[in-house]
Protein backbone atom coordinates (compact mmCIF):
# COMPACT_ATOMS: atom_id res chain seq x y z
CA UNK A 1 0.00 0.00 0.00
CA UNK A 2 1.42 3.57 -0.99
CA UNK A 3 0.26 6.78 0.07
CA UNK A 4 1.14 9.51 -2.55
CA UNK A 5 0.41 13.04 -2.57
CA UNK A 6 -1.54 14.11 -6.06
CA UNK A 7 1.52 15.77 -7.28
CA UNK A 8 3.00 12.47 -7.42
CA UNK A 9 1.29 10.54 -9.52
CA UNK A 10 3.52 9.91 -12.47
CA UNK A 11 5.90 8.78 -10.27
CA UNK A 12 3.82 6.62 -8.63
CA UNK A 13 1.94 5.19 -12.07
CA UNK A 14 5.59 4.93 -13.36
CA UNK A 15 7.09 2.71 -10.96
CA UNK A 16 4.29 1.45 -8.40
CA UNK A 17 5.89 -0.57 -5.07
CA UNK A 18 2.26 -2.06 -4.96
CA UNK A 19 1.50 -4.06 -8.02
CA UNK A 20 -1.32 -6.67 -6.87
CA UNK A 21 -3.83 -7.42 -9.43
CA UNK A 22 -7.02 -6.35 -7.18
CA UNK A 23 -4.93 -2.81 -6.34
CA UNK A 24 -6.88 -0.10 -7.12
CA UNK A 25 -6.23 3.81 -8.29
CA UNK A 26 -8.21 5.90 -5.45
CA UNK A 27 -9.43 9.47 -5.26
CA UNK A 28 -10.54 10.15 -2.06
CA UNK A 29 -11.68 13.22 -0.33
CA UNK A 30 -9.49 13.03 2.74
CA UNK A 31 -12.27 15.74 4.31
CA UNK A 32 -15.00 13.49 3.36
CA UNK A 33 -15.69 11.30 6.64
CA UNK A 34 -18.18 9.21 4.99
CA UNK A 35 -15.72 7.90 2.55
CA UNK A 36 -13.11 5.49 2.76
CA UNK A 37 -10.77 3.79 0.26
CA UNK A 38 -12.80 0.90 -0.20
CA UNK A 39 -15.50 1.79 -0.77
CA UNK A 40 -17.15 1.25 2.96
CA UNK A 41 -18.14 4.52 4.86
CA UNK A 42 -16.39 5.14 8.33
CA UNK A 43 -19.49 4.55 9.77
CA UNK A 44 -20.08 1.08 8.35
CA UNK A 45 -16.62 0.38 9.64
CA UNK A 46 -16.36 1.12 12.66
CA UNK A 47 -20.11 -0.39 13.39
CA UNK A 48 -18.20 -3.77 11.88
CA UNK A 49 -15.22 -3.15 13.76
CA UNK A 50 -17.69 -3.35 17.47
CA UNK A 51 -17.75 0.80 17.96
CA UNK A 52 -20.75 1.86 19.13
CA UNK A 53 -22.50 4.33 16.55
CA UNK A 54 -24.52 7.45 16.76
CA UNK A 55 -27.71 7.15 15.57
CA UNK A 56 -30.02 9.67 16.75
CA UNK A 57 -29.69 12.77 19.14
CA UNK A 58 -32.48 14.50 21.11
CA UNK A 59 -32.00 17.66 23.25
CA UNK A 60 -34.71 19.39 24.91
CA UNK A 61 -33.91 22.66 25.58
CA UNK A 62 -37.83 23.54 27.06
CA UNK A 63 -39.63 20.60 28.78
CA UNK A 64 -41.03 17.74 26.47
CA UNK A 65 -40.75 14.45 25.65
CA UNK A 66 -38.36 11.92 23.84
CA UNK A 67 -39.79 10.09 20.62
CA UNK A 68 -36.52 8.13 18.99
CA UNK A 69 -38.25 6.81 15.49
CA UNK A 70 -37.21 4.76 12.31
CA UNK A 71 -34.88 3.42 14.59
CA UNK A 72 -32.64 0.73 11.93
CA UNK A 73 -32.29 -3.10 12.82
CA UNK A 74 -28.58 -4.33 12.21
CA UNK A 75 -27.27 -3.85 15.78
CA UNK A 76 -27.00 -6.13 18.67
CA UNK A 77 -27.87 -3.85 20.97
CA UNK A 78 -28.88 -0.28 21.42
CA UNK A 79 -27.31 2.11 24.46
CA UNK A 80 -28.90 5.54 25.58
CA UNK A 81 -26.72 8.27 27.20
CA UNK A 82 -27.77 11.38 28.85
CA UNK A 83 -28.88 13.49 31.26
CA UNK A 84 -32.36 13.51 32.34
CA UNK A 85 -34.70 16.28 34.72
CA UNK A 86 -38.43 16.71 35.31
CA UNK A 87 -39.74 20.24 35.84
CA UNK A 88 -42.17 18.96 37.86
CA UNK A 89 -42.95 21.85 40.54
CA UNK A 90 -41.81 21.22 43.99
CA UNK A 91 -40.56 17.77 43.15
CA UNK A 92 -37.92 16.35 44.38
CA UNK A 93 -38.10 13.39 41.98
CA UNK A 94 -39.66 12.33 38.95
CA UNK A 95 -40.87 8.53 37.33
CA UNK A 96 -39.39 8.41 33.90
CA UNK A 97 -41.46 5.53 31.51
CA UNK A 98 -40.30 3.76 28.30
CA UNK A 99 -42.61 2.48 25.48
CA UNK A 100 -41.34 0.72 22.87
CA UNK A 101 -43.02 1.15 19.19
CA UNK A 102 -46.68 1.92 19.49
CA UNK A 103 -47.41 -0.35 23.00
CA UNK A 104 -48.29 2.44 25.51
CA UNK A 105 -50.67 0.26 27.32
CA UNK A 106 -48.70 0.90 31.17
CA UNK A 107 -49.92 -3.05 32.42
CA UNK A 108 -48.17 -4.78 29.47
CA UNK A 109 -44.80 -3.90 31.25
CA UNK A 110 -43.19 -5.05 34.34
CA UNK A 111 -40.31 -3.29 36.04
CA UNK A 112 -37.73 -4.19 38.91
CA UNK A 113 -35.82 -1.49 40.41
CA UNK A 114 -32.65 -2.13 43.00
CA UNK A 115 -32.33 1.40 44.10
CA UNK A 116 -30.24 2.81 47.22
CA UNK A 117 -31.77 6.63 48.03
CA UNK A 118 -30.79 8.10 51.44
CA UNK A 119 -28.93 5.79 53.54
CA UNK A 120 -32.33 2.89 52.57
CA UNK A 121 -32.41 0.25 50.02
CA UNK A 122 -34.91 -0.20 47.35
CA UNK A 123 -36.40 -3.52 46.15
CA UNK A 124 -39.48 -2.37 43.84
CA UNK A 125 -41.15 -4.23 41.04
CA UNK A 126 -44.12 -3.19 39.43
CA UNK A 127 -46.60 -3.49 36.44
CA UNK A 128 -45.56 -0.16 34.52
CA UNK A 129 -42.80 0.62 32.03
CA UNK A 130 -40.13 2.63 34.71
CA UNK A 131 -36.90 3.28 33.35
CA UNK A 132 -35.18 5.30 35.43
CA UNK A 133 -35.78 8.01 38.21
CA UNK A 134 -34.84 12.06 37.83
CA UNK A 135 -34.49 15.02 39.64
CA UNK A 136 -37.89 16.76 39.69
CA UNK A 137 -37.53 21.09 40.20
CA UNK A 138 -36.09 21.12 43.48
CA UNK A 139 -33.40 18.32 42.52
CA UNK A 140 -29.86 19.48 42.24
CA UNK A 141 -28.91 19.47 39.02
CA UNK A 142 -30.03 16.42 36.10
CA UNK A 143 -29.52 12.37 36.47
CA UNK A 144 -26.75 11.00 34.08
CA UNK A 145 -28.73 7.74 32.42
CA UNK A 146 -27.89 4.80 30.51
CA UNK A 147 -30.37 2.49 28.98
CA UNK A 148 -29.45 -0.33 27.09
CA UNK A 149 -31.79 -2.84 24.69
CA UNK A 150 -29.80 -6.25 24.51
CA UNK A 151 -31.26 -7.76 20.97
CA UNK A 152 -33.54 -4.87 20.63
CA UNK A 153 -33.87 -5.64 16.49
CA UNK A 154 -34.67 -10.00 16.85
CA UNK A 155 -37.96 -10.36 15.41
CA UNK A 156 -37.68 -13.87 15.50
CA UNK A 157 -36.97 -15.31 18.69
CA UNK A 158 -39.50 -15.49 21.47
CA UNK A 159 -37.93 -13.59 23.80
CA UNK A 160 -39.90 -10.37 24.87
CA UNK A 161 -38.42 -7.21 24.90
CA UNK A 162 -36.48 -5.34 27.73
CA UNK A 163 -34.49 -2.43 28.78
CA UNK A 164 -31.72 -2.24 31.64
CA UNK A 165 -30.52 1.23 33.20
CA UNK A 166 -28.22 2.61 35.55
CA UNK A 167 -29.10 6.16 36.63
CA UNK A 168 -27.89 8.27 39.46
CA UNK A 169 -28.77 11.91 40.97
CA UNK A 170 -29.45 13.71 43.78
CA UNK A 171 -32.51 15.30 45.59
CA UNK A 172 -31.11 17.93 47.45
CA UNK A 173 -27.69 18.14 49.39
CA UNK A 174 -28.72 15.32 51.62
CA UNK A 175 -30.49 12.99 49.38
CA UNK A 176 -29.06 11.31 46.44
CA UNK A 177 -29.98 8.51 44.60
CA UNK A 178 -28.48 5.78 42.62
CA UNK A 179 -29.96 2.63 40.69
CA UNK A 180 -30.51 -0.01 38.43
CA UNK A 181 -33.91 -1.19 36.19
CA UNK A 182 -34.77 -3.97 33.97
CA UNK A 183 -38.23 -3.32 32.15
CA UNK A 184 -39.69 -5.76 30.26
CA UNK A 185 -42.59 -6.16 27.79
CA UNK A 186 -44.60 -8.86 29.11
CA UNK A 187 -45.72 -9.99 25.31
CA UNK A 188 -43.80 -8.03 22.91
CA UNK A 189 -41.43 -9.98 20.85
CA UNK A 190 -41.64 -7.54 17.60
CA UNK A 191 -38.09 -5.58 16.79
CA UNK A 192 -38.42 -2.48 18.60
CA UNK A 193 -37.75 0.56 15.42
CA UNK A 194 -39.57 3.05 18.12
CA UNK A 195 -38.74 4.24 21.64
CA UNK A 196 -40.86 7.53 23.93
CA UNK A 197 -39.36 8.34 26.92
CA UNK A 198 -41.68 10.77 29.09
CA UNK A 199 -42.77 11.12 32.67
CA UNK A 200 -45.24 9.02 34.24
CA UNK A 201 -47.93 11.79 34.60
CA UNK A 202 -46.90 14.10 31.84
CA UNK A 203 -46.41 12.26 28.84
CA UNK A 204 -45.21 15.36 26.08
CA UNK A 205 -44.36 18.32 28.50
CA UNK A 206 -42.11 17.38 31.47
CA UNK A 207 -38.54 16.10 30.63
CA UNK A 208 -35.38 18.57 30.02
CA UNK A 209 -32.53 17.10 28.81
CA UNK A 210 -30.52 15.15 26.28
CA UNK A 211 -30.27 11.79 25.11
CA UNK A 212 -27.81 10.17 22.42
CA UNK A 213 -29.23 6.79 20.91
CA UNK A 214 -26.06 4.55 19.78
CA UNK A 215 -26.17 1.49 17.89
CA UNK A 216 -23.30 -1.09 18.63
CA UNK A 217 -22.42 -4.55 16.87
CA UNK B 1 -13.42 7.36 -5.87
CA UNK B 2 -12.73 5.09 -8.96
CA UNK B 3 -10.79 2.17 -10.27
CA UNK B 4 -6.84 1.87 -11.63
CA UNK B 5 -8.47 1.69 -15.26
CA UNK B 6 -10.03 4.61 -15.09
CA UNK B 7 -7.01 6.80 -14.16
CA UNK B 8 -7.09 9.09 -17.33
CA UNK B 9 -10.87 9.91 -16.82
CA UNK B 10 -10.52 10.45 -13.14
CA UNK B 11 -7.72 12.57 -13.74
CA UNK B 12 -8.96 14.43 -16.75
CA UNK B 13 -12.06 14.93 -14.88
CA UNK B 14 -12.47 14.20 -11.44
CA UNK B 15 -16.19 14.35 -10.48
CA UNK B 16 -14.97 16.03 -7.15
CA UNK B 17 -11.47 17.54 -6.45
CA UNK B 18 -10.18 18.90 -3.47
CA UNK B 19 -7.12 20.62 -2.36
CA UNK B 20 -6.53 17.69 0.57
CA UNK B 21 -8.06 14.80 -2.21
CA UNK B 22 -4.85 11.62 -2.14
CA UNK B 23 -4.39 9.71 -4.39
CA UNK B 24 -3.71 6.60 -2.77
CA UNK B 25 -3.08 2.81 -4.29
CA UNK B 26 -4.46 -0.17 -1.84
CA UNK B 27 -4.97 -3.42 -1.61
CA UNK B 28 -9.12 -3.31 -1.77
CA UNK B 29 -8.86 -6.90 -0.58
CA UNK B 30 -6.79 -7.28 2.29
CA UNK B 31 -9.76 -5.84 5.02
CA UNK B 32 -6.85 -4.96 7.08
CA UNK B 33 -5.34 -2.38 5.32
CA UNK B 34 -5.66 1.05 4.84
CA UNK B 35 -4.36 4.58 3.56
CA UNK B 36 -2.30 5.03 6.25
CA UNK B 37 -0.60 2.03 6.87
CA UNK B 38 -2.09 1.01 10.36
CA UNK B 39 -5.39 -1.41 10.20
CA UNK B 40 -8.68 0.16 10.35
CA UNK B 41 -9.24 -2.06 13.85
CA UNK B 42 -5.89 -1.01 15.54
CA UNK B 43 -7.24 2.77 14.64
CA UNK B 44 -10.47 1.95 16.20
CA UNK B 45 -8.87 0.53 19.11
CA UNK B 46 -6.58 3.42 19.41
CA UNK B 47 -9.20 5.67 19.38
CA UNK B 48 -10.40 4.53 22.46
CA UNK B 49 -13.68 2.30 20.72
CA UNK B 50 -14.08 -1.40 21.96
CA UNK B 51 -13.36 -3.45 19.17
CA UNK B 52 -14.74 -7.05 18.31
CA UNK B 53 -12.48 -9.60 19.84
CA UNK B 54 -14.87 -12.59 19.51
CA UNK B 55 -18.25 -13.71 19.33
CA UNK B 56 -19.85 -17.16 21.04
CA UNK B 57 -23.09 -18.05 19.42
CA UNK B 58 -24.86 -21.07 20.81
CA UNK B 59 -28.21 -21.84 19.06
CA UNK B 60 -28.90 -24.44 20.77
CA UNK B 61 -27.89 -25.67 24.10
CA UNK B 62 -24.24 -26.07 24.70
CA UNK B 63 -21.72 -26.51 27.96
CA UNK B 64 -20.47 -23.17 28.21
CA UNK B 65 -19.28 -19.92 26.60
CA UNK B 66 -15.42 -20.31 26.45
CA UNK B 67 -13.54 -17.21 25.25
CA UNK B 68 -9.59 -18.74 24.33
CA UNK B 69 -6.35 -17.08 23.13
CA UNK B 70 -7.33 -14.01 24.15
CA UNK B 71 -4.78 -10.76 23.06
CA UNK B 72 -3.06 -8.55 25.15
CA UNK B 73 -2.71 -5.03 24.84
CA UNK B 74 -6.65 -3.81 26.23
CA UNK B 75 -7.41 -2.04 28.93
CA UNK B 76 -10.23 -3.73 29.75
CA UNK B 77 -12.26 -6.61 28.53
CA UNK B 78 -15.98 -6.24 28.17
CA UNK B 79 -18.52 -9.24 26.89
CA UNK B 80 -22.11 -8.15 26.27
CA UNK B 81 -25.22 -10.08 24.87
CA UNK B 82 -27.88 -12.25 26.42
CA UNK B 83 -27.83 -16.04 27.26
CA UNK B 84 -30.16 -18.37 28.46
CA UNK B 85 -30.19 -21.59 30.38
CA UNK B 86 -31.87 -24.59 29.33
CA UNK B 87 -32.69 -26.32 32.17
CA UNK B 88 -34.80 -24.46 35.17
CA UNK B 89 -32.60 -25.42 37.98
CA UNK B 90 -29.77 -23.40 37.79
CA UNK B 91 -29.24 -19.63 36.96
CA UNK B 92 -26.36 -18.36 38.55
CA UNK B 93 -23.99 -17.25 35.99
CA UNK B 94 -20.16 -18.39 36.46
CA UNK B 95 -17.15 -16.40 35.08
CA UNK B 96 -13.74 -18.20 35.56
CA UNK B 97 -10.30 -17.12 34.26
CA UNK B 98 -7.83 -19.29 32.35
CA UNK B 99 -9.28 -22.52 33.16
CA UNK B 100 -9.61 -22.74 36.75
CA UNK B 101 -12.85 -23.93 37.70
CA UNK B 102 -12.06 -24.38 41.01
CA UNK B 103 -15.16 -22.41 42.25
CA UNK B 104 -13.67 -21.83 46.15
CA UNK B 105 -10.45 -20.02 44.48
CA UNK B 106 -12.83 -16.92 43.76
CA UNK B 107 -15.04 -14.79 46.10
CA UNK B 108 -18.15 -13.24 44.93
CA UNK B 109 -21.04 -10.62 46.41
CA UNK B 110 -23.90 -10.22 44.27
CA UNK B 111 -27.34 -8.08 45.52
CA UNK B 112 -30.38 -7.82 43.55
CA UNK B 113 -33.90 -6.56 43.43
CA UNK B 114 -36.13 -9.58 42.68
CA UNK B 115 -40.03 -9.27 42.93
CA UNK B 116 -39.65 -7.02 45.77
CA UNK B 117 -36.95 -9.16 47.81
CA UNK B 118 -33.40 -7.93 47.77
CA UNK B 119 -31.39 -10.71 47.96
CA UNK B 120 -27.81 -10.12 49.16
CA UNK B 121 -25.06 -12.44 49.44
CA UNK B 122 -21.36 -13.23 49.86
CA UNK B 123 -19.65 -16.41 49.28
CA UNK B 124 -16.92 -18.38 48.12
CA UNK B 125 -17.96 -18.55 44.55
CA UNK B 126 -17.35 -17.73 40.94
CA UNK B 127 -20.98 -15.84 40.65
CA UNK B 128 -20.96 -12.60 38.32
CA UNK B 129 -24.54 -12.93 37.97
CA UNK B 130 -27.34 -14.59 36.95
CA UNK B 131 -29.35 -15.23 32.93
CA UNK B 132 -32.69 -16.53 32.12
CA UNK B 133 -33.61 -19.88 32.63
CA UNK B 134 -36.18 -21.70 30.40
CA UNK B 135 -39.14 -22.13 33.46
CA UNK B 136 -41.65 -20.11 31.14
CA UNK B 137 -42.02 -19.32 27.69
CA UNK B 138 -41.48 -15.86 27.47
CA UNK B 139 -38.24 -14.52 29.04
CA UNK B 140 -35.79 -11.08 28.54
CA UNK B 141 -32.49 -11.08 29.45
CA UNK B 142 -29.07 -8.65 29.29
CA UNK B 143 -25.43 -9.19 30.52
CA UNK B 144 -23.01 -6.66 30.78
CA UNK B 145 -19.84 -7.86 32.07
CA UNK B 146 -16.46 -5.89 32.60
CA UNK B 147 -12.68 -7.21 33.47
CA UNK B 148 -10.82 -4.76 34.40
CA UNK B 149 -6.92 -4.15 33.49
CA UNK B 150 -6.53 -8.06 32.35
CA UNK B 151 -2.67 -7.72 31.37
CA UNK B 152 -1.51 -6.80 35.04
CA UNK B 153 -0.11 -8.18 37.64
CA UNK B 154 -2.95 -7.56 40.05
CA UNK B 155 -5.89 -9.89 41.65
CA UNK B 156 -8.29 -10.90 38.30
CA UNK B 157 -11.69 -9.85 39.04
CA UNK B 158 -14.71 -9.52 37.06
CA UNK B 159 -17.91 -6.68 37.50
CA UNK B 160 -21.50 -7.61 36.21
CA UNK B 161 -24.82 -6.27 35.67
CA UNK B 162 -27.22 -9.17 34.53
CA UNK B 163 -31.06 -8.89 34.12
CA UNK B 164 -33.56 -11.09 33.05
CA UNK B 165 -37.39 -11.67 33.91
CA UNK B 166 -37.80 -15.29 33.97
CA UNK B 167 -41.66 -15.15 33.47
CA UNK B 168 -43.87 -12.33 33.71
CA UNK B 169 -44.65 -12.50 37.48
CA UNK B 170 -41.12 -11.08 38.78
CA UNK B 171 -38.15 -9.34 37.20
CA UNK B 172 -34.25 -9.57 38.45
CA UNK B 173 -31.68 -7.02 37.88
CA UNK B 174 -28.21 -8.17 39.55
CA UNK B 175 -25.40 -6.72 40.44
CA UNK B 176 -22.07 -9.06 41.29
CA UNK B 177 -18.87 -8.67 41.40
CA UNK B 178 -16.45 -11.83 41.77
CA UNK B 179 -12.46 -11.79 42.58
CA UNK B 180 -9.97 -14.81 41.99
CA UNK B 181 -8.57 -15.05 45.33
CA UNK B 182 -4.74 -15.77 44.03
CA UNK B 183 -4.20 -15.28 40.59
CA UNK B 184 -2.18 -12.50 39.10
CA UNK B 185 -1.43 -13.80 35.80
CA UNK B 186 -2.71 -11.58 32.69
CA UNK B 187 -6.42 -13.06 32.00
CA UNK B 188 -5.49 -15.37 28.36
CA UNK B 189 -8.95 -17.15 29.26
CA UNK B 190 -12.61 -16.51 30.00
CA UNK B 191 -15.38 -19.16 30.64
CA UNK B 192 -18.94 -18.42 31.32
CA UNK B 193 -20.74 -21.31 32.59
CA UNK B 194 -24.52 -20.97 34.14
CA UNK B 195 -23.86 -24.99 35.25
CA UNK B 196 -23.62 -25.95 31.80
CA UNK B 197 -27.08 -26.62 28.71
CA UNK B 198 -26.85 -22.98 27.76
CA UNK B 199 -27.92 -21.23 25.00
CA UNK B 200 -27.37 -17.29 23.26
CA UNK B 201 -24.47 -14.94 22.40
CA UNK B 202 -22.22 -13.50 23.86
CA UNK B 203 -19.39 -10.63 22.54
CA UNK B 204 -15.87 -10.36 23.67
CA UNK B 205 -14.96 -6.69 23.31
CA UNK B 206 -11.48 -5.44 24.04
CA UNK B 207 -11.50 -1.48 24.96
CA UNK B 208 -7.94 0.50 25.03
Amino acid sequence: MVDKAFTDITDEVATPTDTAPDDLLLMTDVSDTTESVDGTSLKAQLKNLGAPVLLDRITNATAGNFVFSSIPGGYKRLIIKGWLESDAAGAPSDTVYIFFNSATTITDYKHQRLQGRGSAAVSNEQNNPQIVVVPGATGLGPATVHIELEGYADSTSRDVKCATSLYGHAESTATATVGAIVVQHNSLTDAITTLTIETNNHPTDQLVGELSLYGQM
Amino acid sequence: MTGFSALTNELSGPAALHPDDLLCITDVSDTTESVDGTTHKVKVKNLGFPVILQRITHTTASGEFDFTSLPSGYKRFIIRGSIEHQTSATDELYLYFNGNFTGSDYHTQVIRGQNNTLPVGEASTAQVGFCADTATVSRAHYLHIVIENPDSAELKHAFGITSNAPNTAENIINLGMCVHKTMTTAVTRITLDPGGNVKGELTLYGEA
